[in-house]
């Protein structure tokens, strides 16, 4: 700054605003740290604590009462012989598998329910209902639909002539799976039909009427329009997937306890199992680590796709 | 008829009706199409709902063995419901899952409304602060669950609505969308206030809140609902019918229960039943707060 310019009025308005600006900083920081401190004060405690006691975890052999001994990688090598691991783990990535059907089958009806018929509102009323519905009441009515003699999906599908013998949904460990991912479907479809509409709304009119005049069919609007300006909504749906997918806990934990055998266990219910049925808590913790590194994983993945173009 | 130009011609003003009449037409088919198509689907996904009153309604429940049950409803019946209530501490649940959810819905419309506020503001640090709780978003709760129960015990907090409420206090997400209610503020108005002398909670609570009802109301039925069918955690924490929550209770009566389906779907619809009631009142709210949470995540 030189003697010229501090002469000028304008250079000391900006200097004295300036001052002003940083006094109500300052200010400011004081009342914004204050008000933020019990949430970061939470955070730092059940977040980042949480995590880090998890990592320091997986290296000592914890007993239910408290007492730690150093181990060092012993719970790590457990890993390689523990049978259930990979069903586990396999299951899990199955179950995230959930996302993309659901948002594919979501997609279907957003797009049915954003043309102008009525009662359109009373459908997106009832595809959301599953969503807010509790998991564990779902799990209850479920289990007994699932019933190999009483179940009434068996009863129509026998009577429709789909099937001829009764299938034992959640009594084979082939079966089980599937219901539990249909089950999952049910569940989250109707959020995302709910998000896909909120992100067709958002879509301006005239960019199909301009398409309409250059002769495109509806597939070619859906394929080359509606899916690419839909890009951002998709990425939502994939990573509020994510977070949904841990419901999932408590589907199985009521729904098939994990079983048949370990057939539907997933990490989060064998986390469980370690800690309560085994008191195991290293071997819990490194499930746990394992846990958040596959839930990072997911979630970048969702980011990376939605960058890809379509 | 006064919609068409005086001067046209008969002619014209046929085709004209003509080209209505036949759009109309066609709309209407496809309006019958999409609506039947919706039907279908909706149908299908409504079925478990349908389902569950219709079995709660049998009665003796013992009949629901052998074959299975009709898909009509005949013989409705609330003796289910009755002996549900009687089997079970329910008003016990009830208080506690109304009390556990209270504190969660009230920790979380303070706690985040000031941790909003704060971040609202331009100040030093904010960057990292943001930092900070994003990535604390990253984490979710069920992949650390061990090591908050550890905490949580070591706290004490085994077997008290303190304890059952903790994990559900704060909610990153209801502070992002707090966070933008509270920016879309105009700064002219908190000027105002300011000259007016009010106190940083003043301007908070009688100022930011009332111009925040959307995003407070999101807060609400997010933090509520999450509460009120939240299972791991009073899995862990709640060992006793004192602190036992709805969803935990739900899940232990169905092992109890074994092959009871009657029984189990009447208790169904006794723990869904205020999530239900308040949705149908309040469904554009509830879908309002779905949409606006996804879009902050």
């Amino acid at each position: 700054m030189n003697e010229e310019s501090l002469k000028s009025p304008g250079t000391w308005r900006r200097i004295v605003t300036s001052d002003a600006d940083l006094s109500k900083k300052q200010r400011n920081t004081v009342i914004a740290w204050a008000a933020l401190a019990p949430v970061l004060l939470w955070l730092l405690v059940f977040k980042y604590l949480a995590l880090g006691w998890n990592i320091v975890l997986t290296f000592f052999d914890r007993s239910y009462t408290g007492e730690m001994s150093f181990v060092g990688l012993e719970n790590w090598s457990m890993l390689m012989q523990d049978p259930v691991f990979p069903t586990a783990l396999r299951n899990t990535i199955i179950l995230f598998a959930t996302i993309p059907v659901g948002i594919a089958l979501a997609l279907f009806i957003a797009i049915l329910l954003n043309q102008k018929f009525p009662g359109s509102k009373v459908f997106r009323s009832v595809f959301f209902l599953p969503y807010i519905t509790m998991m564990v009441a779902i799990a209850v009515i479920w289990q007994y639909m699932f019933h190999t003699e009483q179940g009434v999906i068996n009863q129509m599908l026998l009577n429709v002539g789909l099937i001829d013998t009764q299938i034992s949904w959640l009594g084979d460990s082939g079966w089980a799976i599937v219901s539990v991912f249909m089950v999952q479907v049910w569940k989250t479809t109707g959020f995302y039909v709910i998000i896909i509409l909120a992100g067709l709304q958002t879509i301006p009119q005239q960019v199909y009427e301009v398409s309409r005049i250059d002769g495109a069919s509806r597939w070619q609007q859906f394929r080359y329009l509606t899916l690419p300006l839909l890009k951002p909504t998709l990425g939502v749906c994939m990573l509020v997937g994510v977070v949904i997918s841990f419901r999932l806990f408590d589907l199985i934990n009521v729904m098939t306890g994990g079983g048949p055998g370990n057939s539907t266990e997933i990490l989060l219910t064998w986390i469980y199992q370690q800690m309560f049925a085994y008191g195991d808590f290293g071997y819990g913790a490194v499930l746990s680590t394992i846990m958040v590194v596959a839930t990072v994983l997911v979630a970048y993945i969702g980011l990376k796709l939605q960058q890809v173009s379509y | 008829m006064s919609g068409i130009n005086e001067f046209a011609t008969i002619d014209d003003t046929r085709r004209v009706v003509r080209r209505i009449t036949s759009e109309s037409k066609l709309t209407l088919l496809r309006k019958g199409g999409l609506f039947t198509v919706a039907l279908i689907a909706a149908v299908l996904f409504a079925f478990p709902f349908y389902w569950l009153i219709r079995i709660a309604g049998v009665w003796p429940s013992g009949s629901l063995y052998g074959s299975a049950p009709s898909l009509i409803i005949s013989d409705l019946n609330l003796y289910n419901f009755v002996r549900v209530y009687y089997a079970i501490p329910f008003v016990q649940y009830t208080t506690n899952s109304v009390i556990v959810s209270a504190i969660a819905v009230v920790s979380q419309l303070i706690f985040c409304s000031l941790a909003a506020y704060g971040l609202s503001m331009s100040f030093y640090g904010k960057k990292y602060v943001m930092g900070f709780i994003v990535v604390a978003m990253m984490v979710p709760f069920q992949t650390i669950f061990l090591t908050d129960y550890l905490i949580t015990r070591q706290l004490g907090l085994i077997n008290t609505y303190t304890g059952l409420a903790i994990v559900v206090a704060v909610s990153v997400v209801n502070i992002l969308v707090l966070k933008s209610a509270f920016e879309a503020v105009p700064d002219s108005m908190v000027d105002a206030a300011r000259l007016d002398g009010a106190s940083e909670l003043y301007i908070l609570f009688g100022v930011y809140w009332p111009l925040s009802k959307a995003a407070l109301s999101t807060t609400v039925i997010l933090s509520f609902v999450f509460s009120w069918n939240s299972y791991l955690w009073p899995l862990l924490i709640a060992t006793e019918d004192s602190t036992t929550t709805l969803p935990l209770a739900l899940a232990t009566f169905q092992s109890q229960m074994g092959g009871n389906f009657a029984l189990q779907y009447a208790f169904t619809i006794m723990v869904l039943l205020p999530v239900l009631v308040l949705f149908f009142l309040l469904q554009k709210y509830f879908i309002r707060s779905a949409v606006m949470s996804s879009l902050k995540t």
